[in-house]
């Protein structure tokens, strides 16, 4: 894969003044090294953040995403991980040359992250108050009682009802909507540049899910905090972000600005993935003649260690031939502002290329 | 909770009535009685002299009867008297807890105090030489009786090198009494602090793996407090339920560690009761060691409650 793509003439990822970005990836790779070979989580991905901008970086499970969000964090398990080459520059400071102690600080502080899972994500013998107050001793220089003070505070700004009570509380006695509330109030109490978002709201009942979206887009407007979302769900992509990345297989297969992505997909598993939402109108059209199904991606992610020599997606893509099936298709610019990684995408989509 | 503490408390005095009858049933089914131990070695043969003597001691009366008078006598307060010396019972046990009760404590003290921080550091330096050193230690401690590592240090620090003075009955002060006591101690401690460093490193593995560390890691919490405030804290709830279990143990472990290093203790007292079947010494003896391990095992599913909020004794 490796020796086709260097075939091709490297893509130029769309770079902005460097003044302007708050965090700015450049070719971030990140391998784990295992028994069962060299899986390549992050394979080359570069991506830029502006201030209180919403960045969603969308795929499957096993696409790379976390892996991304982790290792902007440094929090990739060494070993097997590594990130073997790129940059972080957050504020023009690189990430990856900072030491240990130096790293630790940003964490938290500077960026911080919102996991997954909210029912597993805080400790379970400690109160709500103390995890919220230990960034702020972490971090602020506060006092404990400051900290304390300040987690009550946090607390209701996430609309967490009776804070001063909650704040004496363990996550069990916590719903799992009041705990990611929770985790937001940690993540957000340094007054982070950038928050981390890894599939916010994947876990949570479905009522909680805009509640908790709506918050995170609200204290981001407030707060001016820029947002790294990660999420398989392009509804929420939909509501939330300015620009979205979509990645497959540790790379990124196509990028734009939100409205640009969603009117005119150039990417055949963008447009699996859109084809994938299931739609009240169709469920109605259930009812007709010609029902229309929804769609659904054949197969499945290929194991990271052992992907195809040409497109990664070849396999499951309705319209690959033989070029998709031998050769990595370049990253290039299709229109202004919008690119992807596509052999046909011109031809079936209608790319005009800028 | 106050209803799990009576019950709890009920059940308590029920084991204990278990032992008690197990104990009393046990000692009589070992063949030969302080009587017949007397007679044989002293050369008496007058089967009326055997008689009066078991007649004196209540030991010709049915066993329930005898199991009745016992505990009737003790609900009182009144142990019975040793066959042996004719001294009332507590007189001959109360003098000899004290050095056993710093044996034990002193043992359960250094396992802890070792065990733990090392089965700590063994998990995070996981499949490190470090991690393959101390599991190899702590295998040996679980497979080395106690009375034959006692008997090794006997050997090699009081006979050959004779840094360590053999226990003398009156230690001058309380640090020469801790360093008489600290090398038994350590003796008796060594399975138990293995014991507890595999569990502790392998809870400690387990913890580590879980979300919330990782949140504490994004948090930018230090390598300290990821491993102590934040993983310990929840690997720490097994491991004292095997220090409760090992508090028992311990008293096992105690009665040939006192036995090799020479300590007046209870515990040898036990082996010496036993030999001349004094029942009213070893009821009375395995009755506290009931006693004792109860409470330690209550006191255990206490901290629970303390160390895990998750935990609420409700009925």
């Amino acid at each position: 894969m490796t020796t086709t793509s260097a075939m091709t003439p490297q893509p130029v990822p769309p770079k902005v003044p460097a003044t302007e970005n708050l965090l700015e990836v450049t070719d971030l790779r990140t391998y784990f090294f295992t028994r069962q070979g060299v899986v390549k989580a992050v394979d080359g991905v570069d991506f830029a953040l502006k201030p209180k901008e919403t960045l969603a970086i969308v795929g499957e499970s096993g696409c790379g995403k976390s892996i991304t969000a982790l290792s902007l964090l440094r929090l990739i398990p060494v070993p097997p991980g590594r990130i073997i080459s790129g940059s972080i520059k957050l504020d023009g400071v690189d990430l990856l040359g900072l030491g240990e102690e130096e790293m630790r600080r940003i964490r938290g502080n500077d960026i911080s992250m919102i996991f997954q899972e909210p029912m597993t994500s805080l400790n379970p013998v400690m109160t709500i108050g103390r995890q919220i107050a230990e960034v702020l001793l972490l971090h602020q220089g506060m006092s404990t009682k400051e900290a304390y003070a300040r987690a009550v505070e946090m607390l209701r700004i996430v609309k967490i009802p009776e804070p001063e009570q909650r704040v004496k509380e363990y996550p069990h006695q916590l719903s799992g909507g009041m705990r990611q509330r929770a985790m937001i109030a940690i993540a957000l109490a340094c007054n982070p540049k950038v928050l981390i978002a890894d599939e916010p709201t994947t876990a949570l009942d479905v009522t909680i899910q805009a509640q908790i979206l709506n918050l995170i887009v609200e204290l981001q407007e407030r707060l001016g905090t820029a947002v790294v979302l990660i999420t398989h769900d392009l509804g929420v992509v939909a509501e939330t972000a300015q620009r979205v990345i979509v990645m497959y297989a540790g790379r990124k297969v196509e990028e734009a600005d939100v409205g640009e992505l969603f009117a005119r997909p150039m990417h055949p598993y963008t447009r699996g993935l859109m084809a994938s939402i299931p739609r009240l109108d169709l469920m109605r059209g259930e009812e007709k003649e010609g029902v229309e199904r929804l769609q659904e991606i054949p197969g499945i992610v290929p194991a990271l260690s052992a992907l195809p020599p040409g497109c990664a997606f070849a396999p499951r893509c309705p319209h690959a031939d033989d070029r998709c099936h031998a050769e990595y298709p370049p990253y290039e610019q299709k229109r202004s502002g919008h690119w992807a990684a596509c052999w046909r995408s011109d031809e079936l989509f209608g790319g005009v290329n800028a | 909770m106050g209803a799990y503490m009576i019950r709890r408390f009920l059940l308590m005095i029920l084991t204990l009535f278990g032992m008690s009858v197990l104990i009393f049933v046990m000692l009589r089914i070992v063949p030969g009685n302080i009587v017949d131990i007397l007679f044989d070695s002293a050369g008496m043969v007058n089967p009326d002299d055997k008689k009066r003597l078991e007649e004196e001691l209540g030991l010709d009366k049915p066993i329930v009867q005898q199991y009745v008078t016992w505990i009737t006598s003790m609900m009182k307060g009144d142990f019975g008297y040793s066959y042996v010396s004719e001294k009332p019972a507590l007189d001959e046990i109360l003098p000899r807890i004290p050095v056993t009760a710093k044996l034990a404590a002193l043992a359960l003290f250094f396992s802890v105090l070792f065990g733990v921080p090392l089965g700590v550091i063994s998990a995070v330096r996981q499949n490190t030489s470090l991690d393959y050193f101390l599991r190899v230690v702590s295998l040996s401690g679980l497979s080395l009786p106690s009375f034959w590592l006692g008997l090794l240090i006997l050997m090699a620090f009081v006979q050959y090198t004779g840094w360590i003075p053999i226990y003398s009955d009156q230690p001058r002060g309380f640090w020469h009494e801790l360093w008489l006591l600290s090398i038994p101690a350590a003796a008796v401690g060594f399975r138990a602090s293995a014991l507890i460093m595999r569990l502790t490193r392998s809870s400690m593995l387990e913890v580590l793996r879980q979300d919330y560390i990782r949140t504490a890691r994004a948090k930018g919490a230090t390598k300290q407090s990821v491993n102590y405030d934040h993983a310990l804290r929840n690997a720490v709830l097994p491991v004292v339920t095997i220090i409760g279990i090992e508090a028992a143990f311990l008293i096992g472990g105690l009665i040939v560690t006192e036995t090799v290093f020479n300590i007046p203790g209870v515990a040898r007292f036990l082996v010496e009761a036993i030999r001349w079947r004094d029942y009213p010494i070893v009821q009375s003896l395995v009755m506290l060691i009931a006693v004792v391990t109860v409470v330690v095992n209550f006191l255990v599913d206490m901290a629970y409650v303390v160390l895990d909020p998750r935990i609420k004794y409700e009925s």
